[in-house]
């Protein structure tokens, strides 16, 4: 288990330098890089391509070695055999081997952290049913969409249910309900105490789902921080409400104006493609269609859940439940604002003026994604951070 | 231990399912069934040759199908982990890098134990078809055909030279030493060297050349009607009788014999006047058929109830002596018309003067072999062994001590094929430790092409070394000399001797492989050259950096 003290990853003047065959400098891939990664946090590692992201976790991987500057991992080197125990790894793709299945690869796996047979085979079957790669469990892996191999990936990654996980481009290839299943695992982790390091040219996955951010380029860092602080925008406020109509909107709008501000937009919000895009997948689901491929995923993995096996119900309720019951309902979400509204623009906006709009089905977001000014990560990134490494 | 034999079992795993693996499997598994029914491997025509000539061929092909294969996969599998990438999920894991690296040549290790398995089974199957009745019928039925097969081929023999030899190194040796004391050493090279067109290397080694084969001549050439008597001792044949049930198929009372029928493997095992035993009374083989023979006993014997009381059909305890073989190569200072020399042959007891003899006609420069039976060693294991030059012609023939040896059996084919099996074995876990010393440093190709190249030093050392060694000893100082004595002592210590180890040879001529031969091969080859190998193999892969340069 973490502790809660412990640094689960610093790095100190970390530089990497390539060299050719004659030894002469080629390029530095990172350049003095500091970091520190604590327990239950997720930690994002951005940058566009080349920028030493998967550089940097290579090295906190032991798989290359710093020229200069210092890792320690659990604070131990990362080649330590003992702290590769605590860590779990998903590549930038799934280097598994074609020639096994999906219950063969996880068994081989799980007997690398040498767990017992019973373990191992439970686990198994519930990260399966997890990634919803149960039913073609008996079909190797070189079989597999890139989907699928992203998927039996992020299971490996986690049959030791590690303390450190770390992810490098893990969403790529992968389909948005793998997607969302994915973020939600991560999130849980989090709370569960686990650290995550995740390194991912998808933007919108590492704002949903990390807490600080390092954002690299050319080896160097550029920004580092949380994402509120990063992202926040401190010259505008947005109020979400019901539906209002013509007469209400436009008493909203002289409340604001009398206040002596400006509205820059009024707009009615769409659904997002990705809640569209689950709920047509559910809707199909119910009816039972077949399907050769993953399903979406089950439950989460008990053992990732409690952390143990042999935990009773209770204790995966009360985690489950857990996060539920810390949110404020996303209604009452107070917006970010730059000076308080005044009280009777509150009491109008309050007052309901239509009625209440139809409950739309399917799953949505626990918690709504404020909106955020994009161009700051794309100023921070160079402006390319949607092109794929 | 756990995660090794999980690495290990995985690459067994990998192994089988892997194209390659598969195809060397079909491969071995066709030429072995193929085998025995190819017309060309029927060797000389008899059936002791049809056998030996597959278990030349089936022992090669399986020893070279085995390493290559392992070359391949063991270069392979490593080298293939680094380039697709897989290794950094199980570098990633809580695996020593000695665990991986022990763990895959374990696995290779293991898929070699269970195709030599497959492969000994196989060649062991056939090998007793062979010798079975329905294969004698196609072939040469001949009786003397089955005792060799029984004998010589499904026997493992020990073999002792005679107790006199000459050691023509040290015999050359004292002549230079003479030489040098007399003070003309100087002088009688100086000739050689003026032959050599001033080479002074060649001319010492001319000088060799003529002092060995001096010192060759010196062997008594057996002159027409003389004799050669050579002395053997350490001969422990005592005690491998063969005991099966005949059954009587006619009696002569008059005739004192007794025609008792017994498979093709017992009678095999008797020799033309040798002792038997029936029913516990010693008889003499007066005939030997493919199933039956011909006992003959003294008339005291013959009066005795347990043979006298005898009737056909009637079942019987027949015991075989143990027998001893004496092969040896004559070279004849004529060649003679037909191609062979006659000779006499005395195999004496030298304790209980009991003496066996036979009347041969040999071919020239092949070794030949005449069967006796083993009560011509005392029991300190000695016995004489005397010829007697009857070729025509005033023939001069020429036995030399290198080519006269004694056999006698010390174990069964069974055993000896198991023995033979674990040295290709240890060959095979050999190279497949070269292998993944190659695959943890460099690419596939360039792991294959090394351990292709290190083939050559294991499989004719001698040869390489012995071509190497003149160019050398030219200049004893300087780099070439220093490059040289590296190489060579490199090679002796690091690579095996493949050709010394190969098992086929004795296995062909049924000589006993023996545990401390194989003990001693096996300490070599797996735990000391394999181990160095691995031990640097775990180094190197401790030191690399297992990702590549993406930036």
């Amino acid at each position: 288990m973490v502790d809660a003290n412990e640094t689960v990853v610093q790095t100190v003047k970390l530089t990497k330098v390539f060299r050719d065959f004659w030894l002469r400098e080629k390029v530095t891939a990172v350049s003095e890089l500091d970091m520190e990664v604590y327990p239950g946090e997720v930690f994002g590692l951005l940058g566009p391509n080349g920028s030493g992201k998967s550089t940097t976790l290579k090295m906190i991987l032991g798989l290359l070695f710093p020229t200069r500057g210092r890792i320690a991992v659990f604070g131990r080197r990362p080649n330590n055999v003992k702290i590769k125990s605590r860590i779990g790894f998903l590549p930038e793709e799934s280097y598994l081997y074609p020639f096994l299945d999906a219950h063969e690869t996880l068994d081989f796996y799980g007997r690398l952290f040498h767990q017992p047979r019973q373990r191992r085979r439970r686990r198994t079957e519930m990260l399966l049913e997890m990634v919803g790669l149960s039913g073609v469990a008996y079909r190797r892996v070189g079989e597999y969409s890139k989907g699928m191999q992203r998927r039996i990936g992020l299971a490996q990654a986690l049959i030791n249910d590690p303390d450190l996980l770390i992810l490098d481009e893990p969403t790529a290839g992968m389909d948005p309900i793998g997607t969302k299943q994915f973020k939600d695992l991560i999130r849980l982790l989090a709370e569960r105490g686990k650290s995550v390091i995740l390194s991912s040219h998808l933007l919108a996955d590492v704002e949903d789902v990390c807490e600080r951010v390092c954002i690299l380029y050319g080896g160097r860092e550029r920004a580092r921080g949380t994402i509120e602080d990063l992202l926040e925008v401190r010259s505008s406020t947005q109020i979400t409400t019901e539906g209002l109509d013509e007469s209400a909107l436009a008493k909203v709008t002289k409340a604001i104006r009398s206040a002596g501000r400006k509205v820059l937009e009024v707009t009615a919000p769409r659904d997002k493609l990705e809640s569209l895009f689950l709920r047509i997948v559910d809707e199909a689901q119910a009816q039972r269609l077949t399907t050769g491929g993953a399903t979406s995923g089950g439950e989460v993995a008990e053992f990732l859940m409690s952390g143990s096996d042999v935990e009773g119900k209770q204790v995966i309720d009360r985690l489950i439940a857990k996060p539920i019951e810390d949110q404020p309902a996303p209604a009452s979400e107070p917006a970010h604002t730059e000076s308080e509204p005044a009280q009777e623009v509150i009491e109008q906006l309050t007052t309901p003026a239509v009625e209440k709009p139809e409950q739309k089905a399917g799953p949505v977001s626990d918690k709504p994604a404020p909106k955020v000014d994009r161009s700051v990560l794309d100023n921070l990134m160079g402006g390319s951070a949607d092109s794929e490494e | 231990m756990f995660r090794l034999w999980a690495v290990a079992k995985h690459t067994l795993r990998q192994c089988l399912r892997m194209k390659v693996a598969v195809m060397f499997i079909a491969l071995l598994g066709c030429a072995l069934v193929s085998m025995p029914f190819m017309e060309v491997l029927k060797g000389d025509g008899t059936l002791a040759g049809q056998i030996q000539t597959f278990l030349m061929y089936s022992t090669t092909i399986t020893a070279a199908l085995l390493v290559l294969m392992t070359i391949f996969l063991s270069t392979g599998i490593l080298s293939g982990d680094v380039r697709t990438k897989q290794i950094f999920s199980v570098s990633t894991k809580p695996v020593a890098p000695w665990q991986y690296i022990i763990g895959r040549w374990l696995g290779i290790f293991l898929l070699n134990v269970l195709l030599t398995a497959l492969a000994g089974s196989a060649i062991y199957g056939f090998a007793q078809y062979l010798r079975s009745g329905e294969a004698l019928a196609t072939a040469s039925g001949k009786a003397e055909d089955r005792r060799k097969v029984e004998t010589e081929v499904f026997a493992a023999r020990d073999r002792v030279g005679p107790d006199e030899k000459l050691d023509i190194d040290s015999a050359v040796a004292k002549r230079i030493s003479a030489m040098k004391e007399q003070g003309r050493y100087q002088e009688v090279l100086q000739g050689f060297i003026d032959i050599n067109k001033g080479d002074r290397e060649e001319g010492y080694q001319s000088l060799l050349r003529e002092l060995s084969k001096q010192e060759l001549s010196k062997v008594e050439p057996i002159a027409a009607g003389k004799t050669a008597t050579w002395s053997f001792s350490g001969i422990e044949a005592a005690g491998r009788e063969s005991s099966a049930v005949g059954t009587v198929r006619g009696i002569s009372r008059q005739a004192k014999a007794v025609q008792i029928a017994a498979s093709p493997q017992f009678v095999g095992k008797l020799t033309y006047d040798g002792p038997v035993t029936v029913n516990g009374v010693d008889g003499r083989t007066v005939r030997i058929d493919p199933d039956s023979f011909v006992a003959s006993f003294s008339q005291e014997d013959m009066s005795r109830n347990a043979i006298v009381a005898l009737s056909q059909g009637e079942k019987v305890d027949i015991v075989a002596d143990p027998t001893i073989q004496v092969t040896y190569k004559a070279s004849a200072s004529r060649r003679p018309a037909d191609g062979t020399v006659a000779s006499y042959w005395e195999v004496q007891n030298p304790a209980e003067n009991v003496t066996f003899s036979q009347s041969r006609k040999d071919a020239v420069n092949i070794p030949a072999t005449l069967t006796v039976s083993a009560r011509a060693v005392d029991a300190d294991g000695k016995t004489v062994v005397r010829y007697w030059n009857l070729a025509e012609g005033a023939n001069t023939i020429t036995i030399r001590q290198d080519d006269v040896f004694v056999l006698y059996r010390v174990g069964e084919f069974g055993p000896n094929l198991v023995r033979a099996m674990a040295l290709i074995l240890a060959q095979a876990a050999f190279i497949g430790a070269l292998g993944v010393l190659a695959g943890a440093l460099v690419s596939f190709p360039v792991a294959c092409l090394f351990c292709f190249s290190m083939l050559p030093f294991m499989v004719a050392r001698d040869f390489i070394i012995d071509a190497v060694v003149p160019l050398a000893a030219r200049q004893r100082t300087g780099w070439v000399h220093y490059v040289h004595h590296s190489i060579v002592k490199g090679i002796n210590r690091l690579l095996p001797d493949f050709a010394g180890t190969f098992p086929g040879t004795p296995l062909v001529d049924g000589i006993y492989i023996s545990w401390g031969f194989l003990s001693e091969s096996l300490f070599w080859m797996l735990c000391v050259q394999s181990v160095v190998l691995l031990a640097v193999a775990c180094l190197i892969f401790r030191k690399r950096e297992l990702a590549r340069v993406q930036v």
